[in-house]
């Protein structure tokens, strides 16, 4: 009977981690470039009840009974990756991706991948993120200078109609990607980094947060429910806990 | 639970500030030269498996980890050329393509506008409508009744009807990465070192701004599409307000299980 407690209070705390993951994603519903997480409850490890004691069957091992589910946690989050809205933005130095791909950016922690459009050039005429990391060409930096400056879909950088390189694209398989914080992404392995095959890009134009503000809100209530049964859950199991000990121990 | 508040708090903050930036923008819907500003959002990691982990049959609390939610990226000012529009007045300049006007402040410092609605102060200089004098400086001389700019920058005044003489010239500046410059308010903007140092020059010259008098560039707000982006904010702040209702009913649930 103890157990049951247990078993609803970890409801209770799953939907807690649930409703994290969810007011992140609300957080986020204006960040350019991010992808929401996913996110399911996943069941406590069964276990197998023996009975040990007044058994026929051997002693040491007892006699199986079943198996007892002792409550739900969270898996881990998996990211959707589904496709953002553009949004025009006329800026000449704004890029969003359409298809699976990422942007490849150098920061100090190491190579980082993104779906952040919005870039900057900077003293020096390179093509950087606003924290200043410089966004990577396919032979390194890309220097776009002071004039005109125009990419066209397959990435190919021109400054005043030269050619000055062209933006690294890449895909990565989805379960092999994981966020690394302030936009960017990481590979859990750099043999599942593939070059893109399926992206073009888009000048002009950032890509809007795929957060569902409609599914968000259902997810809210369903969350605020879930919750309040656990919570009921435990009330109940107090009450029969509470009748087992005063009114069934009650001598006459 | 108190990391969740905080990632609605980060939430609200972020956006709030967001309403801040377009309503500003849109405030400034008929100031000459105005460039509107962008908030963009960054998003901090948050680990949902560290919070409660199911892998190993048992419930682990994390250690409440800091920094989840959203924050702002950058707030940016958006250069892109704003309508020109002709008014007549001989002093209002404006520029085409990329390129700042420069003011002397008070302080002996330059600062860079686009806002190039000038006018003749008490000692015959050209100044801003904030009074500060151009740079490099252009004097009038006494008895001036005509003035006239030239797209290449030279100023010629005429008295009368005499010949017009040419008094100064504006030169106009331009940088490597004009988005790196901070605004300082009253439309002006400081060099830094992210923008680089300024290449001066006259206007037309390749790679510099070209110049038209007579004309006045219009803000670069649009108000369509800013008064979509301000209901736009306003619905993230308030899906974040609920969010925030959602998690004080699970709290004040929780707290009160022993009613």
């Amino acid at each position: 009977m103890i157990r049951g407690f247990y078993t609803a209070a970890s409801g209770s705390i799953a939907n807690e981690a649930r409703l994290a993951t969810l007011m992140n994603n609300i957080a986020n519903v204006q960040t350019t470039g991010y992808k929401q997480d996913r996110i399911a409850n996943a069941g406590f490890y069964e276990m197998l009840l023996s009975r040990l004691s007044d058994s026929a069957v051997d002693p040491n091992t007892g006699e199986a009974l079943g198996t007892l589910a002792t409550g739900t946690g969270v898996g881990a989050p998996t990211i959707d990756f589904s496709q953002g809205a553009l949004v025009d933005t006329g800026r000449p130095l704004d890029v969003a991706l359409t298809g699976p791909g990422f942007l490849v950016v150098q920061t100090r922690e190491g190579t980082r991948y993104t779906r952040f459009g919005s870039l900057r050039s900077d003293a020096n005429g390179v093509l950087v993120q606003p924290d200043g990391n410089p966004v990577l060409g396919a032979d390194g930096f890309i220097r776009v200078g002071q004039g005109t400056f125009r990419i066209d879909d397959q990435g190919n950088v021109f400054a005043d109609d030269r050619p000055v390189g062209r933006l690294q694209l890449v895909e990565i398989a989805p379960e092999f990607v994981e966020k690394a914080g302030e936009n960017y992404y990481q590979a859990k392995d750099a043999t599942a980094v593939q070059p893109a095959r399926q992206t073009a890009v888009n000048q002009g134009f950032l890509e809007s947060s795929n957060v569902d503000v409609t599914r968000s809100t259902v997810d809210l209530m369903e969350i605020i429910r879930s919750y309040n049964a656990t919570q009921e859950a435990v009330k109940l199991q107090d009450q029969v806990l509470g009748q087992a000990v005063n009114e069934l121990g009650k001598l006459v | 639970m108190s990391a969740t508040l905080r990632i609605i708090a980060s939430g609200l903050t972020s956006h709030q500030r967001n309403i801040d930036v377009i309503a500003n923008n849109i405030a400034n819907m008929q100031t000459p030269g105005f460039k509107k500003t962008r908030v963009e959002f960054k998003d901090l990691p948050h680990r949902p498996e560290a919070l409660v982990a199911a892998e190993a049959g048992r419930i682990t609390l994390a250690d409440e980890s800091d920094g989840e939610g959203v924050r702002i990226n950058a707030t940016q000012t958006v250069f892109t050329q704003g309508p020109l529009q002709e008014v007549g007045n001989p002093l209002d300049l404006a520029l085409e393509g990329p390129g700042f006007f420069q003011l002397r402040l008070p302080d002996g410092s330059i600062a860079y506008t686009r806002n190039g609605s000038l006018s003749v102060d008490a000692q015959n200089r050209i100044v801003n409508h904030e009074g500060f004098a151009i740079e490099p400086p252009v004097t009038l001389p006494e008895g001036t009744t005509a003035v006239r700019v030239d797209a290449d920058g030279s100023v010629w005044a005429q008295a009368g009807d005499g010949e017009p003489k040419k008094v100064g010239e504006i030169r106009v500046a331009q940088f490597a990465n004009p988005e790196g410059l901070t605004a300082i308010g009253h439309g002006l903007f400081a060099s830094t070192e992210v923008s680089g140092a300024p290449t001066v020059g006259a206007p037309g010259a390749p790679g510099q701004a070209k110049l038209h008098a007579g004309v006045l560039e219009q803000s670069n707000v649009d108000l369509a599409d800013e008064a979509s982006r301000l209901l736009q904010a306003q619905r993230a702040y308030q899906l974040n307000l609920q969010a925030l209702r959602a998690w004080d009913q699970i709290a004040e649930r929780a707290t009160s299980l022993r009613g």
